[in-house]
């Protein structure tokens, strides 16, 4: 294997990692908000009391992933975090709201309702950017002149390319984590019918 | 590296306002993510000691605590992460080929301190005492070494080694040349000590403050006395420290950045038996330190340990290579701090200790209560000054920040979004703090017997 074969790889090990781990984060805050007027069911709580352990872990890989683009191919760094400043930087401040917010609520539950919005609607929000690194880096949407890079958001978010890889990221998002929290609560003895089909059979 | 500066340095101070708000912002919350856990720490070792509850009920408010100020650190330490390589991806292209190292190391710290963290704040009632003082220890190291990994890229941009710039191509790159920087030692050794110390006095100063709110409520005063000395006895130890490797830091920039120091004392002329000049502002046009009071050699003496050390002056570099002149306030502001806290410890102990006296005087509480605040604006001004005292370089004689800077514009908005941001979530920690200790006061769990 070539130098660059073992860096890609080790490179979209982290992706995968953390693609997995953020996608049942995301998505469990996204049930609990959906539940949150429904007592009779317990998603809200089950999504909640996973959520909170996780997240710093998680966390861990968004940095894994930057420092090992950067170390394996420094070449890329300057394109890279010229054009991706602006989808990155919002992608930061969704992510920095969402977890001080996992742990205010934790301390102090009056913001418990505050978190529950606030965790599923960046749930959504933050796989749509996070997944549009791949269409950028695709590179149509990227225009230089006189050797400056820049991203063109008008062409990025009117092109029917990036809403297929955002569909993609959120339908898949809600998939994994929906699978997981039913396994999470059927391991602590919830049956999962109350959780997720419960609201059917009402 | 050769890289053509297509922006004005409007655009370089934009950036780097941005950067240094990020940094301004997070270094609050890494400090106490590094002091807290040593005190929490020093808090359970002393429970088992004394099985004195009170040191239990330290231990466990503080972690509460801890957790939330995580909550912060972690996400604006993540904020900061990407933010290099994306504000300064010139700066990290140099990075990523020579001193990949330190953040690939601190990878790993960061993942042992928020797996034990979670383990110790989600389930530290469901461990055994000798489960939680383990993983309170690899809290407690996972947090240093993330700090002191971190302080070194910090080093090596002052002192950079390790590699050579031939025609704007990296060549002779060797990566644990550039790790062990001239530097290194030193500068992380003075962000550790300083947290510890910030860490302690922050202790210090919500304990004075709380007793001097229950004057009359014996038991409440007597369980903030006992975390009042514990934070004054670290605090004092650490400051200590902390002095002593600041000298030995200043030491270092007058071998290997000179002009850093003599903007940092206001020096312009090189001389011999250089004097030290204490406040005061740098005035470039009279190239004189207003209002400073002028101690006679001292400077020689600090820089090289004798008086006839030659100190070099600022006019023997070019003018654009000047650091701007207002460090040597934020200098002066970082070392007053310092000295000042040492002074505050040593009244204590003196106090205490050799005049026996167990209850301190109301103006000695309420210095108390100013030193964490004290303490963390030294930080920031140190921070600062570290960082703009460097300036025009981002690498030391290697490469300029203008060099570094992202070709993206438009950075005014994202300040005000990422300051927005900050603001709000300063905010809402005072908040959820306030909020939390409100409902759990100390008297639920203070026993009326001692």
């Amino acid at each position: 294997m070539t130098d660059e074969l073992i860096a890609i790889s080790i490179l979209w090990g982290f992706i995968f990692i953390y693609a997995v781990m953020a996608t049942m984060d995301f998505g469990a805050g996204f049930w609990s908000m959906v539940y949150i007027n429904r007592p009779q069911t317990k998603a809200t709580k089950i999504a909640n009391r996973y959520l909170s352990p996780t997240w710093e872990v998680t966390n861990v890989f968004i940095v894994a992933i930057v420092v090992a683009l950067v170390s394996f191919f420094p070449g890329a760094t300057f394109m890279l975090g010229t054009i991706l400043l602006i989808p990155g930087s919002i992608i930061l401040l969704l992510l920095t709201v969402r977890s001080a917010f996992l742990v205010f609520s934790h301390v102090a539950p009056k913001y418990e309702k505050v978190l529950v919005y606030i965790s599923g609607i960046s749930g959504l929000l933050i796989p749509a950017f996070l997944i549009s690194v791949l269409p950028i880096t695709h590179g149509s949407f990227v225009e230089t002149m006189n050797g400056v890079s820049r991203l063109r958001l008008d062409r990025l978010f009117t092109s029917p390319h990036e809403y297929a890889f955002i569909a993609f990221a959120i339908t898949s998002t809600l998939f994994l984590s929906s699978l997981l929290l039913a396994d999470y609560s059927n391991e602590a003895n919830e049956s999962v019918s109350k959780i997720f089909v419960g609201d059917i059979q009402e | 590296m050769e890289r053509d500066e297509h922006f004005g340095m409007d655009h370089v101070l934009t950036a780097r306002t941005l950067f240094g708000t990020t940094m301004a912002f997070h270094i609050i919350f890494a400090t106490l993510g590094v002091g807290i856990p040593l005190m929490i720490l020093l808090a359970e070792l002393l429970y088992q000691k004394t099985k004195d509850n009170d040191y239990a009920l330290m231990a466990n408010r503080w972690t509460k605590a801890l957790a939330i100020l995580l909550g912060v650190a972690i996400p604006s330490g993540t904020i900061a992460g990407v933010q290099l390589s994306l504000l300064w991806p010139g700066f990290m292209e140099v990075v990523g080929k020579v001193m990949a190292l330190p953040f690939q190391i601190e990878i790993y710290a960061f993942f042992v301190e928020a797996l034990f963290l979670s383990i110790y704040v989600y389930a530290a009632d469901r461990i055994s005492p000798t489960m939680r003082i383990i993983s309170l220890t690899l809290v407690a190291i996972g947090a240093a070494a993330s700090a002191i990994l971190i302080t070194n890229v910090h080093a090596f941009e002052g002192t950079p080694t390790g590699f050579r710039i031939e025609n704007g191509q990296i060549v002779d790159v060797n990566p644990w040349e550039a790790f062990f920087n001239p530097s290194f030692a030193v500068t992380a050794t003075h962000v550790v000590l300083s947290a510890y110390m910030t860490g302690a006095f922050t202790i210090a100063s919500i304990a004075a403050y709380h007793m001097l709110k229950n004057r009359h409520h014996e038991r409440i005063q007597l369980f903030h006395k006992k975390a009042l000395m514990l934070g004054l006895t670290v605090g004092g130890v650490f400051s200590l420290l902390t002095a002593i490797n600041g000298h030995e830091s200043a030491q270092l920039l007058h071998e290997y950045q000179p002009e850093k120091l003599a903007a940092a004392e206001g020096l312009f002329e090189t001389q011999s038996h250089a004097p030290l000049v204490i406040g005061g502002f740098t005035d470039r046009e009279t190239q004189t330190v207003k209002w400073g009071i002028e101690i006679p050699w001292l400077l020689s003496f600090l820089a090289g340990n004798r008086f006839d050390t030659v100190v070099v002056g600022l006019n023997d570099f070019p003018e654009e290579w000047w650091p701007p002149l207002f460090v040597h306030t934020l200098f002066n502001a970082m070392v007053g701090i310092g000295m000042f806290l040492l002074l505050l410890s040593i009244v204590g102990f003196v106090w205490h200790r050799i005049r026996k006296q167990h209850i301190f005087p109301n103006w000695f509480m309420w210095t108390v209560v100013t030193a964490g605040p004290l303490a963390l604006l030294g930080i920031e001004f140190g921070w600062i000054f570290a960082c703009t005292g460097r300036q025009p370089w981002v690498i030391y004689r290697m490469m300029t920040t203008a060099e570094a800077v992202t070709q993206s514009t438009n950075l005014g908005t994202l300040f005000l979004l990422f300051t927005s941001i900050y603001v709000f979530l300063l905010i809402a920690v005072v908040l959820v703090l306030r909020s939390y200790f409100r409902r759990h006061p100390i008297e639920q769990h203070l026993s009326t017997h001692m």
